[in-house]
């Protein structure tokens, strides 16, 4: 009677292991079933429900207690395997991340130039596909409408003249080519000598998507005004909206 | 023996009416719980910590999926089975030179010329074609920048007719699964700027550069992409040479799985 007692006061801890061997000695085929004594699979779970309701596994390993991957205690995380096999999660910054610049500095692009118009750093963890993109917003800031001006007769000529927007890497690891255009988008502006012209904003939406290599990286948006005459700057009304954004997505851990 | 018949006995009790098996834990709150004191460890070469109580499942690891990865995405099969998922985005065509890595830096070498001529000024022709394989439905992205340059068909001086012009960059399929349009006119990705000139300087004439982008949600199956290039005149105006490709012409075509 007291052996029976002792047995009793098993902890469940210990119960639920034993569970588990007898299951194992009693299939005699490496595969344990819970709910069911077919087990299709090394575990198999069986059972019906929907959603989260039973069947299913918990893991407090994976739980938002234990695990700061979690953004938050109601988040779901996607789950992955380690070399191992052994089941993790991983937070958001390393399935996708996100960058924007500053809003772009209303900047100058004297005629004849490019400048540099805002950076953003950012890191790629492994190798990535990196999307950027930005709207820009361009004028002309010389007065091509005054038929007095010297400036203006000039301009007004019927001349095709280019004017846009593209990317360069400031710093890249090895293997990247930096100081190299990518992402053009160069488009011209025409005058007549008839009537009030126009100075803008035309908009134009440098993109570009890259496969990259892990390490530090500095993307610079560039303005480009490619005629010596004709003056454009890059958002000159300051607006808020005009951003340069990154976004990362892994290809591979 | 009769110890061994009453676990047994206990044991069958647990499991056959609770369904539920604990590990750690004598309160189980789903069909396997896996419980315990926490503790965790960083998996090297990555940001991502194993945090234990958690489960190995060998037929997951790399030896057994013949994978080199730190981390693979696991899925969930139409059975209910825990199995790894393909990559979450595939690169399936990257052209430009900032990758040094890549395989073709410049998708359109040498640069394409077309004179148009004065009974034809509209110009509608496939720069290049793009093969590629969904293994499963996807988002599809698809983007290039293309570079142009207008000369006079003639002769190659500046044009400088003051006339206004429509340039610039569209995509089709020309072989596309069931369901997926291969119509002439089933163009997406359309970036088609305009040109217009009346000063002798080659200024003038380029480099002009659009980028032609589009996302697609498409099944699986073998796609052909034809990036194709639009350029008109106005029938009575000078026809042009189109330089297409003598600047810095670069794609990318990126699967998102749709799991």
């Amino acid at each position: 009677m007291k052996t029976q007692k002792n047995t009793l006061q098993m902890t469940s801890k210990k119960l639920n292991m034993a569970a588990i061997a007898i299951q194992i000695s009693v299939c005699c085929c490496a595969q344990i079933g819970i709910n069911t004594s077919a087990p299709q699979q090394a575990l198999h779970i069986s059972g019906t429900g929907t959603g989260i309701a039973q069947p299913v596994i918990r893991i407090d390993g994976l739980n938002s207690t234990n695990n700061p991957a979690h953004e938050s205690t109601t988040s779901t995380k996607r789950v992955f395997a380690d070399a191992n096999g052994t089941l993790v999660i991983a937070d958001n910054a390393q399935t996708n991340k996100f960058y924007t610049s500053v809003s772009l500095p209303s900047t100058d692009i004297p005629a004849g130039t490019e400048r540099p118009v805002t950076s953003q750093s950012f890191t790629l963890n492994y190798p990535s596909i990196v999307h950027v993109e930005a709207r820009v917003g361009m004028n002309s800031t010389d007065n091509i409408s005054d038929p007095t001006s010297s400036t203006s007769l000039l301009e007004r000529n019927g001349q095709a003249r280019l004017f846009g927007s593209y990317y360069k890497l400031t710093a890249a690891p090895a293997g990247v080519a930096t100081n190299t255009a990518f992402g053009q988008v160069i488009i011209s502006h025409s005058t007549n000598t008839g009537g009030a012209q126009l100075n803008g904003q035309f908009y134009i939406e440098p993109k570009k998507d890259l496969y990259l290599p892990k390490g530090n990286y500095t993307l610079t948006l560039y303005g480009y005004a490619q005629d010596n005459t004709m003056n454009f700057a890059v958002n000159s009304l300051n607006q808020a909206t005009q951003k340069m954004m990154i976004s990362i997505t892994p290809v591979n851990y | 023996m009769m110890k061994k018949i009453l676990i047994l006995g206990i044991l069958i009790f647990s499991i056959g009416v609770r369904s539920q098996v604990g590990i750690a834990t004598s309160a189980p709150q789903k069909a396997l719980h896996i419980s315990g004191s926490t503790s965790s460890t960083a998996i090297p070469g990555t940001s991502v910590n194993i945090v234990r109580p958690t489960m190995r499942v060998d037929g997951l690891n790399n030896t057994n999926q013949s994978t080199t990865d730190q981390l693979r995405p696991v899925s969930v099969s139409d059975k209910g089975d825990l199995v790894l998922s393909g990559a979450l985005v595939k690169p399936l065509v990257v052209i430009d030179p900032i990758n040094t890595a890549n395989t073709e830096k410049d998708y359109i070498l040498p640069a394409v010329t077309i004179n148009q001529t004065s009974g034809s000024t509209t110009t509608n022709s496939v720069i290049r074609s793009f093969n590629f394989t969904l293994t499963s439905p996807s988002l599809v992205k698809f983007s290039t920048v293309t570079s142009f340059q207008f000369l006079r068909a003639s002769d190659g001086g500046v044009v400088t007719d003051g006339s206004n012009r429509a340039w610039g960059t569209r995509y089709r399929f020309s072989a596309a699964p069931a369901g997926i349009s291969t119509a002439a006119n089933a163009y997406f990705g359309e970036s088609i700027r305009s040109y217009n000139n009346a000063v002798n300087t080659t200024d003038a004439t380029g480099t002009f550069y659009t980028a032609s982008d589009d996302t697609l949600s498409l099944p699986a199956g073998t796609y052909t992409l034809d990036v194709n290039l639009f350029a008109a005149t106005n029938t009575t105006q000078t026809p042009l040479r189109i330089i297409c490709g003598g600047g810095t012409d670069t794609i990318s075509i990126v699967a998102f799985p749709i799991q």
